[in-house]
């Protein structure tokens, strides 16, 4: 049942990974670059982690895809005109993905993970192979109800982390800033109300005695 | 360890806390000032950097100091590179007066600046790689806003959005392959990776080679090693001026020390991998970056290959992986600190009403023009060549002998014979400054803020020159408590 | 029925990685696409970390994937608000329009 699970989510979402590169429209990109992340969250869950996997819809396909939304429509943009020339480089492409692929397959299949990290010497505390566990990669532990994931990166997060917390708070501040100093602009030909102008108004600015 | 609040050391951190705080108030202040007293701004962004600098050298003794559960640490060699980057930093303010005159939300300008420091002086001090990505993009966020400040400047944003492409692709390489060293040793801490890797099954298994090349990968992209420079070139040019001489000198400094961090702390196992890697990153940037510089007609482009080409010759000390070759590193970094913010200082001078003295032509004469800046010019420029006895000549010097020292011959010798290639360009300008005739007409500015600049980095350049070895204690004491 | 582990969930990582790689060669014309392949590249990373995470039976995985999330999506803010400041300066998202830079 699990492996089916799997199969039906991993490969929906590398198909509609596909589609976000393959696909003649911005739009349908960003759709499929939405259901991706749908697919990839169900992946998530199936690892136990199904704070992310909220997150990741949340963040992602709540703010950050709408985002990209958001700018598409906003520009004029001919994407017909964008797609010319679109094969030129996939030969190149193709090639240095194949590689890097290859290499990819073959350090996922490299059995170290498990085997070196999972015992540690008790006296010198250094990392010991284990040589039953070697070649074998444990099977994922079902999901018992009493493990709380929220909670648990919730404990860790306060705490341990609190360091990374302060400094993603100030990543988010620069983010912005930097947003609103690169767009915003005040159009010079339309009215605007402006309340620092109005609070700092003073009686002199409004108020002139004329002598009758 | 317990997280409790008693074992969490915040006090290493003071300097960061202290710049955090000072950027949120400035941010805050500049909304409340009025246009008269708008100069407040740079002046207290100078004054923070300062004081964080002189915390930063205070805070400091002898062993390394771990802070936030071991999350950050401190210790003399982090000291000396915040104090290069907070340096980097008061320059590249006091050369923004006058260039940036005219721009809209100005006060934001000097926030981000603070931020991007802020973010690097993480970078330096990070022991985990959490806060060394952290750290990065806090970094990396607020330049590529800076690169793109003019906003309505065509080139201007085009080389943010250069920029913030290669970036955020090479931040996704390095991501990548730190997954793959999470895999192996379970754990984010530099230490607990050395230890998993020192493992013989692990050093030879495809995952941890994985994992290396593409944080190199990432790594060479942000300190825009060859072939990862493709983003420099462009992104010098069309960057204001003074976040270019900002850009050439502190991501750089950040980058080499946290590379350096990563490699002596976790990657050490891994010695004869990266050393081999790094080999061909060092030949190819030496290759490239002096070589391409020849072509230049602009200015900014050909500094930008000449900083491709100096990262080539810094890689030589990393690639040694002695004291000697760190130290060698350090002292670079400090000539090339001054060398570089010089030249642009020169270049900022240089300005003429409207045009911007960015072409080479432009320097044609300088000498008629203005004696100063022209001899200023003439010494940078030969220092950044490696003529003896300026400083650059020394930062060269030491570096090479490192590498021979390491037994690193043929990168030596390689190294030798592109500084003198590079050594040509260098002294076109010269030649330009010096026996060409003047063009056109322009005024060179006199802008006391700039002018002092310039006179201390020329200062500095050839006092260093005559007087190497009191620098190189300096950087040898900094490496106490690393090695 | 073929067993799921951890080869499983690295080689989807993988593959998502390697179609992120490609999509920067072919769209070498749309912007938008390349900065949507980015965090396709991202995604792959999240699923790196999260399968070690639940493997290792460590949560610091997790809490870097939940840190990856949160700068991935500042630094969407920002990239969108450079490619808005560079459409209005050029009226155009093409990369072949980058060209004002030039040796």
């Amino acid at each position: 049942m699990e492996s089916l699970f799997f199969f039906i989510f991993s490969g929906l979402a590398i198909l509609s990974a596909g589609f976000v590169v393959l696909s003649k429209n911005a739009i349908h990109s960003v759709v499929a670059l939405i259901f991706c992340f749908f697919n990839a969250s169900a992946l998530f869950l199936m690892l136990g982690a199904e704070f992310l996997a909220i997150i990741l819809i949340l963040i992602y396909v709540g703010a950050v895809m709408v985002l990209f939304m958001f700018v598409l429509m906003m520009m004029e943009v001919n994407f017909e005109k964008l797609r010319e020339g679109f094969m030129q480089y996939l030969p190149l492409g193709l090639m240095i993905s194949l590689i890097l692929l290859m290499e990819f397959a073959a350090a996922a299949a490299s059995n170290i993970f498990v085997a070196v990290t999972h015992k540690t010497d008790p006296k010198t505390g250094e990392f010991i192979l284990d040589e039953v566990t070697k070649n074998i990669i444990p099977k994922a532990e079902p999901l018992t109800a009493q493990v709380n994931n929220a909670a648990e990166i919730g404990k860790v997060l306060y705490t341990q982390y609190m360091f990374a917390f302060e400094v993603a708070a100030l990543i988010l501040l620069v983010a912005l800033i930097g947003a609103v100093v690169l767009t915003l602009r005040t159009r010079k030909d339309v009215k605007y109300q402006s309340i620092p102008k109005q609070v700092r108004a003073s009686k002199a600015d409004r108020l002139r005695k004329a002598s009758l | 360890m317990q997280y409790t609040l008693e074992n969490l050391v915040i006090y290493p951190l003071i300097p960061e806390m202290f710049i955090a705080l000072m950027a949120m108030f400035i941010l805050l202040l500049d909304v409340f000032l009025t246009d008269a007293k708008k100069k407040l701004v740079p002046a207290l962004s100078i004054l923070t950097l300062l004081t964080a600098m002189i915390i930063s050298f205070c805070a400091v003794g002898d062993a390394p100091v771990s802070a936030f559960f071991n999350y950050v640490i401190q210790d003399s060699f982090a000291a000396f590179s915040k104090g290069l980057i907070c340096a980097a930093g008061i320059f590249t303010i006091v050369m923004s007066q006058r260039y940036m005159k005219g721009e809209s939300h100005l006060g934001e300008y000097y926030v981000l600046i603070l931020f991007s420091i802020l973010g690097m002086m993480l970078m330096v001090s990070a022991n985990n790689f959490l806060s060394m990505y952290l750290g990065m993009e806090l970094m990396a966020l607020s330049v590529y806003v800076l690169v793109g400040y003019q906003r309505d400047m065509l080139r201007s944003s085009e080389a943010a959005l250069k920029y913030f492409v290669l970036g955020s692709l090479a931040s996704c390489m390095l991501l990548y392959g730190v997954t793959f060293l999470y895999g192996v040793s379970g754990s984010l801490h530099f230490s607990d990776v050395a230890k998993a890797l020192s493992h013989h099954e692990a050093q030879t298994s495809m995952a941890v080679l994985t994992g290396l090349v593409f944080i190199m990968a990432g790594f060479a992209f942000k300190v825009s090693m060859a072939p990862f420079h493709m983003w420099t070139p462009d992104t010098y040019e069309g960057a204001p001026t003074p976040i270019t001489a900002f850009m050439s000198v502190a991501p750089k400094v950040a980058g080499f020390v946290l590379f350096i961090r990563v490699l002596h702390d976790a990657l050490a196992p891994m010695l004869n991998e990266y050393v081999t890697i790094l080999s061909v990153l060092a030949v190819l940037s030496m290759i490239i970056g002096n070589l391409a510089a020849i072509a230049q007609r602009s200015i900014k482009r050909m500094l930008a290959y000449s900083t491709v080409g100096h990262v080539g010759f810094i890689l030589l000390g990393v690639i040694s992986a002695t004291e000697e070759g760190y130290t060698a590193v350090l002292f670079y970094m400090l000539i090339y600190l001054f060398m570089t913010m010089g030249v642009f200082s020169v270049l900022l001078l240089m300005r003429r009403d409207g045009l911007k003295g960015e072409l080479l032509d432009d320097f044609a004469g300088l000498i008629h023009v203005h004696k100063g800046y022209a001899i200023a010019m003439v010494l940078l420029m030969f220092s950044m060549a490696g003529i003896p006895f300026l400083g650059g000549f020394w930062a060269k010097f030491y570096v090479f002998m490192s590498a021979f020292n390491a037994g690193y011959t043929q990168l030596a010798l390689i190294g030798l014979l592109f500084s003198a290639i590079g050594a040509f360009y260098y002294i076109r300008v010269i030649k330009y400054v010096l026996f060409d005739s003047e063009r056109e007409a322009f005024n060179p500015l006199s802008d006391k803020p700039l002018q002092a600049v310039l006179v201390l980095c020329t200062l500095f350049v050839l006092v260093s020159g005559f007087f190497p070895d009191p620098l190189i204690k300096v950087c040898q004491a900094a490496l106490v408590g690393f090695i | 029925m073929i067993e799921i582990g951890l080869t499983s969930y690295l080689l989807v990582a993988a593959c998502l990685f390697s179609i992120g790689m490609i999509g920067l060669f072919l769209n070498r014309k749309n912007i938008i696409t390349v900065l949507m392949c980015i965090e396709l590249m991202l995604l792959a990373v999240n699923i790196n970390f999260v399968a070690f995470s639940h493997y290792l039976n460590d949560i610091n995985g997790q809490i870097f994937v939940f840190f990856v999330l949160t700068v991935a999506a500042a630094e969407v803010a920002v990239g969108l608000a450079i490619l808005i400041a560079f459409y209005r300066n050029r009226r155009s998202v093409s990369i072949e329009d980058m060209n004002s830079l030039q040796g």
